[in-house]
């Protein structure tokens, strides 16, 4: 298995392909599993795909300490110095979106086109782990509330009522694999910490936003719709393209529409 | 059953039990008020006028979903007295009911005569939020297994426990009787702590008697109630500090001859 030690930890990873360097980056407390779903197969035709389990999660070290999106952050530019990787084209969805904001300000020479997916800047308000998210883990139980509300936040009700088996796929990979909680509530911390707020004007590369018309839950006090609206605001050279019908999750159950609008931009000078 | 409304619209239910000085008890993070009626009530209100009542979100009263905070407990505290048309209490407050205590002193001093603050503290300075730790072992314990399991291992010392299991039995009888719902319980979680008097405490002029078990060293986020404890002995100006030798954290609730000696010695002190 190919792991990167670091001093802390270690980082699993994987690289499919050649071409320009694609590196994803996943949501809160999510492996690096999910994207070979539909993206691994679409991108690495033509690029060199690099997941990679954050720390915490899938293969990768588990240390019982704080998380931050910088570490993250640092952990990614780690792997990718270790690849030789510069220039890439950085996905990254809801938390890893966080995180591939940080890529770009504090590592800009290894990013060349920024794509931000359901993500936003900051959670103004929550800082610590919201007590709605603790209150349904306690009362759902952990597995379930990963389940239900992977499902209630990725797809609209039209779309799990219609497309059972998609919705299923996705949570296979996403369940497989499950952290323990403990790291999900370390995940949580960092994401609700995340402040890049004051430093989207910073954000130099060309970017893409991208998000579902309809991602309007709410876990602590703001919805992606709204946070997307801010990131297109704040970084200079950014482009919004909003999903109609789609919620969260879009990549692993309806990928078609959002992999030709990344395909547009990519080749777009 | 005798219930007073807030200001903000809550039914905060209160009990009143026996004739003389008033004496008012506060409970630990979202506990009701029943526990004081094990051992405390039946001692204090054969000369005291006990007054016990149950936190906004916790058992017979309102349990608005809404942000708490320690200030909104005492004003509680405060309305519930003025509504009994009482003032200069005795104030003896359990834990997160000592930090209540303080503010109740602080902001409604013509209602404390003096203050008794038990294994309590005025800050947790590193951790303002949900702590991990208690979020962790909720999920995979379950919320009525963690709150036991937590009490048993906070409030006494193992080797206690192995000798007194009856004791401690009856305690968790009274106190898991009507836990509240897990939302509340983080809500008094949060509420205790953000709790700061910190930067306030050489402004209790009130004569305060601090108790804390020698062996409460347990750690939930970032102080322990004897580091807390020392912290008020050494900024309260009129203070006195008890170790309990052999305690953790639940001494009243089973050894109570313990502590109430204790206490009226400090209730006849001028």
């Amino acid at each position: 298995m190919p792991l990167l030690q670091l001093k802390d930890t270690e980082i699993y990873y994987e690289v499919h392909g050649r071409g320009q360097p694609i590196v994803f980056l996943s949501e809160t407390a999510c492996d690096g599993e999910v994207w070979k779903i539909h993206q691994l197969e679409e991108f690495s035709r033509d690029h060199q795909v690099i997941l990679h389990d954050y720390r915490g999660t899938g293969r990768s070290g588990k240390p019982s300490i704080d998380y931050s999106t910088k570490m993250f952050c640092d952990d990614t530019a780690a792997l990718m110095d270790h690849l030789g990787a510069e220039k890439a084209i950085v996905i990254g969805h809801s938390m890893g979106g966080r995180i591939a904001q940080l890529l770009a300000l504090e590592y800009p020479d290894k990013v060349e086109k920024l794509i931000l997916a359901s993500t936003g800047a900051a959670f103004p308000a929550t800082k610590g782990l919201p007590l709605k998210i603790c209150q349904e883990m306690i009362e759902w139980g952990y597995e379930r509330y990963v389940r239900d509300h992977s499902i209630l936040v990725g797809f609209t009700d039209e779309f799990a009522k219609k497309y059972p088996e998609r919705v299923e796929k996705y949570l296979q990979v996403r369940m497989a694999n499950l952290c323990p909680v403990e790291f999900y509530l370390h995940h949580l911390i960092a994401r609700q910490s995340h402040d890049t707020t004051g430093r989207l004007k910073d954000i130099r590369v060309p970017t893409l936003i991208l998000v579902g018309e309809d991602d309007r839950n709410v876990t602590s006090d703001i919805n992606h719709r709204s946070s997307s609206e801010i990131l297109a605001q704040g970084i200079p050279n950014a482009k919004l393209v909003v999903l109609p019908w789609e919620r969260h999750s879009y990549f692993f159950a309806n990928p078609a529409a959002a992999h030709k609008t990344i395909r547009e931009f990519i080749a777009s000078s | 059953m005798p219930y007073v409304k807030t200001k903000d619209g809550v039914d905060i239910y209160y009990e009143v039990l026996g004739e003389g000085a008033p004496f008012l008890f506060l409970s630990e993070t979202a506990c009701d008020g029943a526990v004081w009626k094990i051992y405390q009530v039946p001692q204090f209100a054969r000369d005291h006028r006990v007054i016990i009542f149950d936190y906004r979100g916790t058992g017979l009263s309102g349990k608005p979903s809404a942000k708490y905070s320690t200030d909104m407990f005492a004003d509680d505290a405060a309305a519930v007295m003025d509504h009994l048309g009482l003032e200069g209490a005795v104030v003896c407050g359990h834990s997160m009911g000592g930090r209540v205590a303080q503010l109740l002193a602080l902001d409604h001093p013509r209602k404390v005569s003096k203050l008794i603050l038990a294994s309590s503290g005025a800050a947790h300075p590193g951790e303002t939020g949900i702590p991990l730790r208690i979020a962790k072992e909720m999920v995979e314990m379950g919320y009525e297994k963690y709150v036991r399991e937590h009490t048993i291992v906070v409030g006494w010392t193992e080797t206690y426990a192995q000798h007194h299991m009856d004791l401690i039995e009856k305690y968790l009888k009274v106190r898991m009787a009507n836990l509240c719902p897990v939302e509340f319980y983080f809500r008094h979680v949060l509420a205790r702590q953000a709790h700061d008097t910190s930067g306030r405490l050489k402004d209790i002029k009130v004569p305060t008697l601090i108790f804390v078990g020698d062996d409460d060293h347990f750690v939930v986020s970032d102080l322990s109630h004897r580091a807390g404890a020392d912290i008020l002995a050494q900024e309260i100006p009129n203070s006195k500090l008890v170790v309990l030798p052999g305690e953790r954290h639940s001494y009243f609730y089973t050894e109570p001859e313990k502590v109430h000696g204790i206490m009226r010695d400090f209730l006849q002190s001028k």
